[in-house]
């Protein structure tokens, strides 16, 4: 039976339908209900819905044999897992943004809100430029706004809220999408069904890869 | 469970029988200091995991670190002499784990070997890591690399000095579609990002995955590395029934690495639980001479697939007005191997 962590929510939904076609469906997930496990023994499936963001946990350590999770989440918490195809899903890109008139003067170090501090740590220490990071868990776009931050590194998908809040993308830190991952011991010991759920995927997915 | 290990843990027993398998091919038992100048781990810091360090200033103002790492110990403490130096261990190291946030005490038993590494030497290495993976469960897994050779396939793909972290983490992290990208990107061509593409996909049987790699044109130092590695693969194989896995994503710091590099699993335990590789350039650094390659063994998570310890029956002899009868009597009753207790009332159950 392989176990197989999805996003709560649409990108979980659409990673599903992927997987449904793929040949390793269970329609109860779809159905409403509040169950976190979904299970269907005929195809050697079983589903588990958690939380963007502890995907890779439950992956990495072996809760999940895989799961489905955004680059953003891998590119902040560097799970040690395979990370091994791009559903080309949930498709963003991590930006930095900032008020419509910010300039960076360079007087002083920036100061940075962000759900990410790590991606935004390690990008503008590429820059050398020097940071101060203010670590918020929502609603980031308001931290400029009402002077707690100078600009914000965040997820962008079609930039309506920044613009609606009077801001807009200054840099793209990195694309990011849906990534099929797996555990390492479990692709050592479960390496055929991995590499058959991936093909499925493949062949369902044909502009992904 | 004989009277020596009804009481000990199970991963104390079974890091008493990875002694006992190493002692068999000459190993000797070493034991290292709990402290160790923090110096040492400063000059080394890559080769550690995660380079934060526990720290404590000496009576004398020298500041000093809990080991965070048993090989940096054992090749500093070592000294170079005619015949290969061979030693085991069974330690505690201090560090926070990889994606961790706290320091946590590891227990790990492991080999070191420093001397000539020979063909002989690094098949008997490889049959050694493959018997303490056995010594644990027989669902285990043993996968191999070679850092000289991904050095010399990455030369081959003309991939520069300063890509190489990011190339050996895609294939570490085995991102096939992150290698494609950064082909396009440099304009690698077409038979070259094959073969990068090959060296994320590869994971199987040693000869197997030589022969696949064999496809391409490769120059005659990487065919000599892969001849090599067949060879020890040979040697382990004629003598163990067990399947060597030759996967690049078993990778060590090519600062400490240039040889065999080692990663074992067992079913249902999510993470590596032996971890080794050949590490001539970390011997380099610290002033020695010749060759080194050692592994390790992680048994702190060794409950997720070890058999529960089955419970002890305890007989509780009464006291009562005759403390002297029942002394003896409980005496008498653990000579014969049974587990009492004294109490207040006659009775028996568990522990």
């Amino acid at each position: 039976m392989l176990r197989i962590a999805l996003p709560k929510g649409r990108l979980g939904e659409k990673a599903y339908k992927a997987l449904a076609m793929a040949g390793y469906p269970c329609p109860e997930l779809l159905e409403d209900n509040r169950r976190l496990i979904f299970e269907n023994p005929d195809a050697g499936v079983q589903y588990f819905l958690v939380k963007p963001s502890d995907v890779s946990v439950y992956v990495e350590h072996g809760a999940a044999d895989a799961g489905i999770v955004g680059k953003d989440i891998l590119l902040e918490y560097e799970p040690d897992v395979y990370e091994l195809f791009d559903l080309h899903m949930g498709k963003c890109r991590m930006c930095v943004a900032g008020p419509n008139a910010f300039r960076d003067t360079h007087t002083r170090a920036l100061r940075v809100a962000t759900k990410f501090p790590h991606i935004a740590s390690r990008y503008f220490e590429a820059q050398s430029r020097e940071i101060e990071i203010i670590h918020l868990n929502g609603s980031i776009e308001l931290a400029p706004l009402v002077g707690l931050s100078d600009v914000i590194v965040d997820i962008v998908e079609t930039g309506t809220t920044l613009r609606e809040n009077g801001l807009s993308v200054l840099e793209t830190v990195v694309p990011v999408s849906a990534r099929f991952i797996a555990n390492r011991a479990s692709f050592k010991f479960k390496g055929d069904e991995i590499r058959h759920v991936l093909d499925g995927l493949k062949h369902c997915l044909p502009d992904a890869g | 469970m004989n009277e020596i290990t009804a009481g000990m843990r199970m991963d104390e027993i079974l890091s008493a029988r990875l002694r006992a398998l190493y002692v068999k091919y000459g190993y000797r038992i070493y034991k290292v200091n709990r402290f160790e100048a923090y110096e040492l781990y400063v000059q080394n810091k890559n080769f550690l995991t995660d380079e934060r360090v526990l720290t404590f200033t000496d009576l004398n103002g020298r500041l000093m670190a809990l080991k965070p790492d048993i090989t940096l110990s054992v090749v500093r403490n070592t000294r170079d002499e005619q015949e290969p130096v061979r030693v085991c261990y069974s330690e505690s190291a201090y560090r926070v784990p990889r994606g961790g946030d706290r320091f946590q005490e590891i227990m790990q038993t492991g080999i070191e070997y420093i001397g000539n590494c020979d063909i002989s030497v690094l098949a008997e290495i490889l049959l050694l890591a493959q018997k303490s993976l056995y010594t644990i469960s027989e669902r285990y897994a043993l996968d191999i690399s070679h850092m000289g050779m991904v050095q010399e396939l990455l030369r081959v793909c003309r991939i520069q000095a300063e890509d190489y972290p990011e190339v050996l983490d895609m294939i570490r992290r085995k991102d096939r579609h992150g290698m494609q990208a950064f082909a396009g990107r440099r304009d690698i061509p077409q038979r070259e990002q094959e073969l990068l593409d090959l060296m994320i996909i590869l994971s199987g049987p040693v000869r197997a995955a030589l022969e696949r790699l064999r496809a391409f044109q490769l120059p005659e130092s990487t065919l000599q590395i892969m001849q090599e590695l067949e060879h020890i693969a040979q040697l382990s194989e004629d003598v163990w029934r067990g399947t060597l896995n030759l996967d690049f994503s078993v990778l060590g710091d090519m600062q400490y690495y240039n040889g065999l590099t080692l990663s074992g699993f067992i079913d249902g335990i999510p993470s590596p639980v032996l971890i080794g590789g050949q590490y001539d350039p970390l011997l380099s650094r610290l002033g020695r001479q010749g060759q080194g390659i050692g592994f390790a063994v992680y048994l702190n998570q060794i409950d997720r697939c070890a058999p529960e310890m089955p419970e002890k029956e305890v007989e509780v002899i009464p006291v009562g007005k005759n403390p002297r009868q029942a002394f003896a009597e409980a005496e008498r009753l653990r000579e014969t191997g049974r587990t009492v207790i004294l109490g207040e009332k006659e009775e028996s159950g568990k522990c």
